[in-house]
């Protein structure tokens, strides 16, 4: 059985069960049904509130499911007919080059039937090409070459109409070009464009048409010139030879890739052992990988739905609380009459399963608006928009929220529905106004026995497995569970204060309490979830316990203005009486805002760290360059010069060359990574340029450390990804290693080297082993000078990324490629905060909970106090004095859960950038506008959800009101 | 006191006056949808300052209709009702309802006090409404709290109360702010003689103290009789005028 069988067997089980029961008594489901009819409005809302959760999870499957819709087509128009690619290493690791002889030997066998599971083959040869358009003189050196078989193409060229082009005069210099090639060097058919292979042989092609960017045209997504197969040979200097084999699976476009493992089978078989060939099913794994990636989303939007889990949890008590409340008469009567206990159970039970199937079934398709909102956002952070899409989804995805949704709010209906109908029989038939009767003792009691149990319990899982969650939650149950124990003695104020206080306090962990008395644990996504909960809940509990002098306070700071003081006192009484009820509505609304918070100022985090991550990576330097040929002294000069000249005068100040060569690093007790190895120049390790996060303890500075490797030859400093992040226990490069370490290395060429690690620098943008320039090519024949640094002057009026961009022209023939640190820095970090933002709308969705919760309250407030409304009005309240009564009283209860959010979101983003690592590369800024406007909305929207109801008690005509109808 | 019978006084009473009321052929009419019900029926009606009556009928003969129309806290269907000498019809809900802050105290037989206010806190809510200072309005609050004999219990919450405490406190309420008026509805229906007849001569020593206007609905010919005028209702209209025997 599949998930949404389980689940929907699991639903009919309930239904079943429920149908059963109802069949029973039926007078119970009628009663039920009658109070939803009698009051539709109201149903509404419940369903509203309770449905948002159901959305959450159907909007994050259906994103999911529509991202992998996107990047499967992307794998599919990138792939067009291939599924297998057929490749060959050299005893060095490299690409090598192979004969075509191979490919006619597969195409054979294709012919002879004895390959079932291909269908096409053919041999192709790309390379690297640098191109420069003659008539617009626009360069661009990440291009490639393609030279495939003119008369036996796997995919074929389009035009731009679509329609597959006339490729017969496609020989020696006479290419078909890309639209991306054509974009980048702004090219049209009968354009020349002078390129430059990666040996560095120069070359003249001709732009016989400009194909779209479909097929064999859309290949891997690059910018090609597509060429026949042995002019390719030609210029690359591999007569005879090809470096892939494009094979294509039996079976449709897109559906061959299923037979993807035996066709490989069939190619070992034909194909020989020596070279190394390497079978890459391009498809297959990219249609894997999109699931995975899909999934992944999927799942952290899921984790993320919790939170609007949770607040609907507490919709769902906090209606039938206050169901109970209104009925308590009701309910009364009928347990005198002979009503079980159960038949209240079961009358509330038939009222939630109507909201729960509402819910769930208008929330799976709500869940598709939610998904669109996602999608978009999704599609302006990865391409500004550009990219198009429709929303794709699996009815399962739907059937599941909509099951998982149902099951969850039933689970918690059940439970509020045993709860309210045995909490009230008490009061309804004692009729006193809650003291602290036995039952309520034992029952805080038996609360706080579980506290410290379930406290202990985590609390030694925190120890013992180092789990993050079990250290935060552990002590903060104990503290709770102690208190209600506490608090059968003394009254709830001091302790639960004390204990609450406490929880706050050591989940947000200013000093580093918890990493003293445990050690240090790891903790995941999951503990965003748990310090949220216990943040909330713990500030929350705070507050409802001193409530009375937070409103003092308010009073006398607030209540000077005479005319409002009446307003005023009714507006907080209410709230502070229904203790239970504003918490409930305080944590919903503190909860959502909390997360929506933390969001913010991730994303804040991530802006503010530009300039000193800048300044961490770059080393100083505004702009890298890396070239596919080594660029001789004196053309860099004369070539920066040049540069100079069109940009202005000194832009560029200074350069260094590093050199780069090919390593395999063999860390004991790790797997062996190909890691390559950098050789600063004297210069760049003498003035120390890059910093060090970590370093031997015998350097009493970087510069110490840095000048070290100038006189030993044996000692190295690594680049900063390879050191664990603080987000768990892997690390960037997938090796670990730290200062002291030996490590080998070896080349290319078989040599090696052992040498020390005594330092570990603060960037990871280029990885690698740093030593000196005078090492690398000693030991490395085959490195070669072509990473270049450079400082710009900063010139009024030149940006660097027009230095940059004038280099890559300058040095076209070289395949320079530059990069400006800062706008890459800048770029990532925008990325990664427009994900952080995007996170911060989809939470913010959970609002609507607590909005909801809110409305609910007021529409049942003014029902409940009529009376007193008709009391109020008779002894001189205006009418827009019980209007603003209403909503101040709405306001409070918003606004406190906004602020509790707010603080407890700030508290936990402090700790976040104080212990996880933001500290050193950003600034705590916090983006006042922003929060400003979420409060804004989620006050304002409160606000008008809860006017009209207000204004209806506003509106009652004081003899009315005074009457005892219901 | 005057207890001359009051009947003919319509045109003389129509005089400004302090805590005076004059009713000139008040109808009211509830429409329901199905059907109308006439609960008053033209009924004439004059208090003078300083008056204590008491209205009393059977059930449904529109006393309760009345006591809301003559306090301004319902619509009339016709007629008008004079409130020392301005007619209630000029007034808009605004002005209706200062005017009640202002000059107007009600004690009603239930549902009387705000549930979540410990009773100095019900009592002062008047004051406060009228923008008295809180502290002052406080120390106001427990004075007629103590009069009342309920000093003691001035923070407790109304559900701690019994029925004939809470009512105690309603009658503070109505009186703290010296109001000219006050209407009652049943004000001792759900106590048992003994605290009626407490409750009527807290209220009748208001009355002659600070010549406070009473009007009181009751069915308790026991605390009618301590009123200076009594008026039977039936159907709609009023019935006979008659000062009770003096107790
Ligand atoms: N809001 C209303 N809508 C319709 N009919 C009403 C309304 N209020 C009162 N009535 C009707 O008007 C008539 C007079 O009602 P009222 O409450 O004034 O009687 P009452 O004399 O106070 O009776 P009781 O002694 O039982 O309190 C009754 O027949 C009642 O049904
Ligand atoms: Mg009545």
């Amino acid at each position: 059985m599949n998930g949404l069988q389980q689940l929907a067997v699991l639903v009919a089980i309930v239904l079943v069960v429920v149908g059963i029961l109802a069949a029973r008594r039926r007078v119970f489901a009628r009663m039920a049904i009658r109070s939803i009819l009698r009051r539709k409005k109201y149903s509404v809302i419940v369903v509203c509130g309770l449905l948002i959760a159901t959305a959450m999870i159907s909007g994050s499957l259906v994103a999911g499911d529509t991202l992998d819709y996107i990047i499967a087509r992307e794998v599919m128009t990138n792939t067009d007919e291939v599924d297998i690619v057929v490749s060959a290493l050299n005893e060095t690791g490299d690409e090598a080059y192979f004969n075509y002889t191979f490919v006619s030997q597969v195409a054979a066998s294709i012919g002879a039937g004895t390959s079932p599971h291909m269908d096409k083959v053919s041999g192709a040869l790309r390379g690297y090409l640098a191109v420069k358009n003659l008539r617009t003189g626009l360069t661009f050196s990440q291009g490639g070459i393609f030279g495939f078989e003119v008369g036996a193409t796997v995919n074929p060229l389009l035009d731009s109409d679509g329609v597959p082009a006339k490729i017969e005069d496609v020989s020696g210099g006479v290419a078909v070009i890309n639209s991306r090639l054509a974009d980048e060097v702004d090219a049209q058919a009968g354009d020349t464009l002078a390129g430059i292979t990666d040996n560095g042989f120069p070359v003249m092609i001709t732009v016989s048409w400009v194909a779209k960017d479909t097929g064999l045209a859309n290949w891997d997504g690059s910018a090609y010139a597509f060429v026949d197969l042995s002019y390719a040979q030609s210029i690359i200097g591999q007569p005879g030879m090809i470096n892939r084999i494009d094979v294509s699976c039996a079976g449709s476009k897109s559906s061959g890739y299923k037979v993807t493992d035996q066709a490989i089978a069939e190619l070992q078989q034909q194909l020989p052992a020596d070279p190394d060939f390497q079978y890459d099913a391009i498809k297959a794994d990219g249609l894997e990988e999109a699931k995975a990636v899909s999934d992944m989303m999927s799942q952290l939007l899921v984790l993320m739905s919790s939170f609007a889990i949770i607040a609907g949890a507490a919709l769902i008590v906090n209606i039938f609380v206050m169901l109970a409340e209104e009925r308590k008469t009701e309910m009364g009567i009928s347990r005198a009459i002979g009503m079980q206990r159960g038949d209240l159970t079961q009358t509330f039970m038939y009222e939630g399963v109507v909201y729960a199937l509402a819910a769930a079934g208008v929330g799976a398709f709500a869940g598709l608006g939610i998904a669109m909102v996602v999608m978009s956002g999704t599609a302006t952070i990865i391409s500004d928009g550009g990219l198009q899409f429709t929303l794709n989804w699996d009815w399962a995805s739907l059937g599941i929220a909509a099951c998982a949704g149902f099951l969850i709010t039933m689970l918690t209906v059940v439970v509020a529905s045993w709860r309210v109908s045995k909490l009230n029989i008490v009061r309804a038939i004692r009729d006193i106004p809650e003291p602290v009767s036995v039952r309520t003792a034992r029952r805080y009691l038996a609360l706080g026995i579980a506290g410290i149990v379930f406290g202990v319990v985590a609390s030694i899982i925190g120890a013992a497995q180092d789990e993050a969650w079990g250290v935060s939650a552990g002590p903060s149950l104990m503290a709770l569970g102690v208190a209600l124990l506490l608090a059968r003695f003394v009254s709830f104020r001091v302790p639960l204060s004390v204990a609450s206080a406490f929880v706050v306090f050591y989940v947000l962990d200013p000093f580093n309490v918890a990493g003293l008395i445990f050690g240090p644990s790891e903790g995941g996504m999951e503990m965003f979830l748990v310090s949220g909960l216990l943040l909330v809940s713990g500030c929350v509990i705070l507050v409802m316990v001193n409530s009375d002098f937070l409103l003092n306070g308010l009073m006398a700071s607030f209540g000077r203005k005479r005319s409002l003081l009446p307003v005023f006192k009714v507006a907080t009484s209410y709230p502070m009486n229904k203790k239970f009820r504003t918490g409930l509505s305080i944590f919903m609304f503190a909860l959502i805002m909390f997360t929506v918070i933390v969001m913010a100022m991730i994303a804040s985090f991530q802006r503010e760290s530009v300039e000193k991550t800048t300044q961490q990576l770059s080393g100083g330097y505004e702009i890298l360059g890396f070239s596919m040929l080594e660029i001789p002294a004196s053309n860099l000069t004369v070539g920066l010069e040049l540069v100079n000249e069109s940009v202005g005068a000194g832009a560029i100040m200074s350069y260094d060359i590093a050199a780069e060569g090919p390593a395999t690093l063999i860390a004991p007790g790790q797997d062996e990574f190909d890691y390559p190895m950098i050789g600063f120049s004297d210069r760049m390790i003498s003035e120390a340029k890059y910093t060090l996060m970590r370093r031997a303890p015998q350097y009493s500075s970087d510069i110490d450390a840095w000048n070290a490797l100038l006189e030993d030859h044996s000692l190295v400093i690594m680049d900063g990804s390879v050191i664990p992040s603080q987000f768990g226990p892997t690390t960037f490069s997938g090796v670990s290693l730290d200062v002291g370490d030996v490590v080998t290395i070896r080349t290319p060429l078989g040599t090696e080297a052992n040498v020390t690690i005594v330092g570990i620098m603060d960037q990871y943008f280029i990885s690698g082993v740093f030593c000196s320039h005078e090492f690398l090519h000693a030991i490395n024949p085959l490195a070669k000078d072509t990473l270049l640094y450079f400082e710009t002057s900063h010139l009024p009026g030149v940006a660097d990324s027009d230095v940059s961009k004038r280099m890559e022209q300058v040095f076209v023939e070289y395949g320079l490629t530059t990069m400006v640190v800062r706008d890459t820095v800048e770029e990532v970090m925008t990325m990664v905060a427009s994900v952080m933002q995007l996170m911060e709308i989809f939470l913010g969705m959970g609002l609507i909970v607590g909005i909801a919760g809110l409305g609910i309250i007021t529409i049942r407030n003014v029902a409940e106090r009529r009376q007193e409304i008709g009391v109020m009005r008779a002894i001189g309240y205006q009418r827009d004095m019980i209007l603003k009564a209403f909503l101040l009283e709405t306001s409070f209860t918003s606004l406190l859960g906004i602020i509790v959010g707010t603080l407890m979101g700030l508290g936990i983003s402090y700790t976040i950038f104080e212990w996880g690592g933001f500290a050193k590369m950003s600034e705590f800024v916090i983006p006042w506008g922003e929060i400003l406007i979420v409060f804004a909305i989620a006050f304002v929207i409160t606000l008008a959800a809860t006017l009209p109801p207000s204004r209806k008690a506003a509106r009652l005509a004081p003899a009315e009101a005074l009457r005892r109808v219901d | 006191m005057s207890r001359e019978k009051a009947s003919g006084g319509l045109e003389k009473a129509s005089a400004p006056a302090k805590g005076a009321i004059v009713a000139k052929q008040v109808v009211k009419t509830y429409d329901t949808g199905k059907v109308k019900v006439e609960a008053l029926r033209g009924v004439d009606l004059s208090v003078k300052e300083g008056d204590m009556i008491a209205i009393m009928g059977p059930s449904g003969c529109g006393k309760t209709t009345l006591l809301n129309c003559l306090s301004g806290l319902d619509d009339l269907s016709g007629g008008e009702i004079y409130i020392n000498g301005k007619p209630l019809s000029g007034m808009n809900d605004r002005e209706r309802t200062r005017y009640r802050a202002e000059k107007i105290g009600f004690i009603f037989q239930a549902y009387n006090l705000l549930p979540v206010l410990t009773s100095a806190e019900n009592v002062e809510l008047p004051l406060l409404l009228a923008g008295k200072n809180p502290k002052e309005a406080r120390k106001l609050a427990l004075e007629a709290l103590r009069s009342v004999g309920l000093e003691e219990w001035s923070a407790h919450k109304p559900s701690e109360l019994s029925g004939g405490q809470q009512q105690r406190v309603t009658i503070a309420r109505s009186f703290v702010n010296r109001p000219e008026i006050v209407f009652g509805d049943e004000p001792t229906g759900n106590l048992d003689s003994e605290s009626s007849k407490d409750i009527m001569g807290l209220l009748k020593k208001l009355n002659k103290e600070n010549k406070q206007t009473f009007i009181i609905v009751t069915h308790d010919y026991t605390v009618g009789r301590m009123a200076d005028k009594i008026v039977m209702m039936k159907d709609g209209l009023i019935e006979k005028e008659f000062v009770p025997a003096p107790y």
